[in-house]
């Protein structure tokens, strides 16, 4: 399945819904787009969610390494959004899920945003 | 490596393009899903593979060549056998640190997922790895 992204510009955070498969085909189009859409949002704080991602590799990983340190240095959080078990599983054993903040949920997403 | 039982052999031939890994990922998921395997140990052959082609794929783009990347799969002493061989003339310097910190989840990924995985580089003549999956109960 190609990439695609739902992206919706909130007063809060930008929600971004990624479709698809991240490899090292498409990241750079995903971080490109990424880019575009937090450049001119109202804020800083970026949501990203990958509850529709069939498979991601360490290209994607690291694009998200990319996106988290950009957030930071705009002011932001980021927050990744997993539901997938097998997504997870790569979180843990690359040690990224103690690197990014992980919500189950959107709304568990946002609550951690109003903290 | 010889190859003790030729009946089991997949041999896949691909351009050094990033667009083939998701056929690479689906005929390795197809091949391994012939064994005794749980769904999660299919799962991890799938991320192995394609991150070892990765890493081929991100060492022979930038060596202007026209250049396949050699898949062989094929089942030993329980164990399903994947090499993945190409022949560029071994790992260039990453360009930037995020390709860095790319390459090295990658490798993470690759021994963490499999039971057994060997690189070796020869100068000039390319790169192998041999990663191995233990079959239970064949």
């Amino acid at each position: 399945m190609d990439l695609k992204l739902e992206i919706k510009k909130e007063k809060d955070y930008t929600h971004i819904i990624v479709h698809g498969e991240v490899d090292l085909y498409n990241a750079n189009e995903l971080k490109e787009k990424v880019h575009m859409s937090t450049d001119r949002a109202i804020s800083p704080n970026l949501i990203i969610d990958l509850k529709d991602v069939d498979y991601i590799d360490s290209t994607g990983l690291g694009i998200l390494i990319g996106i988290k340190r950009r957030t930071t240095e705009k002011g932001g959080v980021l927050i990744l959004v997993l539901y997938s078990d097998r997504i997870n599983k790569l979180f843990e054993i690359t040690g990224l899920n103690k690197i990014f903040t992980i919500a189950r949920g959107f709304d568990a997403a946002t609550a951690l945003l109003q903290k | 490596m010889k190859i003790s039982d030729k009946n089991s052999l997949m041999e896949i031939s691909i351009p050094n393009k990033p667009e083939f890994l998701r056929v690479v990922r689906l005929l390795v998921s197809g091949y391994a899903s012939r064994w005794p395997l749980s769904i999660d140990e299919v799962e991890n052959i799938k991320v192995a593979v394609s991150e070892a082609c990765n890493t081929a794929i991100q060492t022979s783009a930038k060596s202007d060549q026209e250049e396949y990347i050699k898949i062989k799969c094929w089942q030993e002493n329980k164990q399903i056998v994947f090499e993945i061989k190409d022949k560029t003339s071994g790992s260039p310097a990453a360009e930037g640190v995020e390709e860095l910190e790319e390459r090295g989840l990658g490798m993470l990924l690759i021994r963490t997922l499999m039971d057994y995985v060997d690189v070796k580089t020869k100068p000039g003549k390319g790169s192998k790895i041999i990663m191995k999956k233990n079959i239970k109960s064949a």
